[in-house]
């Protein structure tokens, strides 16, 4: 995957009714020396579209690295981070329909869209994209006043977190009733009725050169839905390190992964869920 | 995760190691008075004591690591163990970066964590079987290639020369 100068929505698969439950936009950057009256300056600066303000445990600094034998995330707790300054807790700044949130910390700027069960449908990349585009913005301006260097990214991650309802009659070990060519097959020598099965799936992204700079990762496992039903969660997520630090080759990453993801989900599943989210291209 | 050793928090570093040992207890290295493993647990260790360091640790004006660099060196000495490879000796530096090095079996690595996907290597074989190498290695590609060598150098014991 590269990371084209693309519009986002142009010639990709296209769903009526996806099964998207939320979506998050995020870039982490080098901590900028913020403290938590910059953090209120901020809320102010947002609060036009995210009136609602709540605090969250900050998330650690995690990397995708690559090599011989992959490795997830190594988060750091922060508490170990000890040369660092106190970390601030991670700001949620909530709109008031509660399905759109921009997630704040000294080293991460999150956007995330979240489905709510009575809210409106998906309103797609582009809406995300605006938002974060604004909040960062934002941020920009934040630092900006208050003379500190602007935020200089070192990785982004784009996630789309789907929910599945398992269909009548199947259950969560049928994961080839979502996901081509996953059908669980033991043979006659084990006739065990599964109950359940997971599947997590990698793909290493590359630049032109071949260097390694994304990972795209794909878990499909068992969950409940917002009534308790049976479903499958269908995570796809493409995080890696943007270009350069600057805020053009985030977004240059965040379009490329939308391309990756959106691709990737139709490839991996199947027609008759395609039938049911009323896929169109 | 993925079935091997790993480390899953700094805080406790010998929990991530009860995941991996039934081989080792099956397949023991002869002749060792040490597990490898105490290798990779004395490394963690270190690197915990490196992430906690204050400026001006050295008594003048060593910067302490910036959390990323940490975070960064952390998942990548990680991914090392994972394939296996000897642990390394950590040690800070008074410009923020962190030192990974192995000296033995007459080879000298170095991988220098000046920041997240800053990487240097530095690499000098005493047998003159491996080139030498100092450069930017940002996949610590030249890193992983030596340290192959090295591992095994440490499996065939052969002595120093």
């Amino acid at each position: 995957m590269n990371e084209p100068d693309m519009t986002p929505e142009l010639s990709l698969p296209s769903f009526t009714r996806p099964p998207l439950q939320e979506v998050a936009a995020g870039v982490q950057f080098a901590p900028v020396g913020v403290k938590s009256v910059d953090v209120a300056a901020l809320h102010t600066l947002l609060a036009e579209e995210y009136p609602n303000w709540v605090d969250a445990p900050p998330l650690p600094p995690s990397f995708e690295t690559f090599g011989t034998v992959p490795v997830g995330p190594f988060p750091v707790p922060p508490m170990l981070l000890g040369g660092t300054p106190p970390w601030l807790p991670r700001a949620w700044f909530i709109s008031a329909d509660d399905e759109h949130i921009v997630q704040a910390q000294p080293d991460r700027l999150i956007v995330n869209w979240r489905r709510q069960p009575q809210g409106s449908d998906y309103p797609r990349y582009t809406e995300v994209r605006r938002r974060f585009v604004a909040a960062h913005d934002a941020v920009e301006r934040l630092v900006d006043q208050r003379g500190l260097s602007r935020p200089l990214a070192n990785q982004c991650d784009l996630s789309y977190f789907n929910v599945v309802p398992v269909p009548e009659a199947a259950d969560w070990s049928d994961m080839d009733r979502l996901l081509r060519g996953m059908r669980l097959d033991p043979g006659p020598g084990w006739q065990a009725s599964l109950s359940d099965a997971q599947v997590s799936i990698r793909k290493v992204l590359r630049r032109e050169s071949g260097v390694p700079f994304a990972r795209l990762s794909v878990d499909c496992l068992p969950a409940l839905d917002f009534a308790r039903n049976k479903s499958w969660a269908l995570n796809i997520v493409v995080r890696g390190q943007p270009q350069t630090g600057n805020f053009d080759s985030v977004l240059a990453f965040l379009d490329a992964a939308h391309l990756e993801i959106v691709s990737c989900f139709a490839a991996i599943t199947t027609e008759a869920m395609h039938m049911e989210w009323e896929k169109h291209t | 995760m993925h079935g091997n050793a790993l480390p899953l928090s700094l805080g406790d570093p010998m929990e991530a190691f009860s995941h991996g040992t039934a081989t080792l207890h099956a397949f023991p290295r002869l002749g060792r008075t040490e597990s490898p493993l105490d290798g990779w647990r004395v490394a963690y260790e270190h690197l915990q004591q490196i992430a906690n360091l204050p400026d001006g640790w050295d008594g003048e004006e060593g910067a302490a690591p910036e959390g990323h660099t940490v975070a960064f060196a952390a998942q990548a000495i990680a991914s090392l163990q994972a394939a296996g490879l000897p642990a390394p000796t950590l040690n800070p530096s008074a410009d923020g970066a962190i030192y990974a090095e192995w000296h033995m079996h007459g080879v000298d690595i170095e991988v220098i964590f000046d920041a997240p996907y800053e990487i240097t290597t530095l690499i000098e074989d005493a047998r003159g079987a491996l080139p030498p190498f100092e450069d930017k290695d940002p996949m610590m590609v030249e890193a992983r290639k030596a340290l192959l060598a090295l591992a095994g150098r440490e499996q065939s014991g052969r002595p120093v020369r």
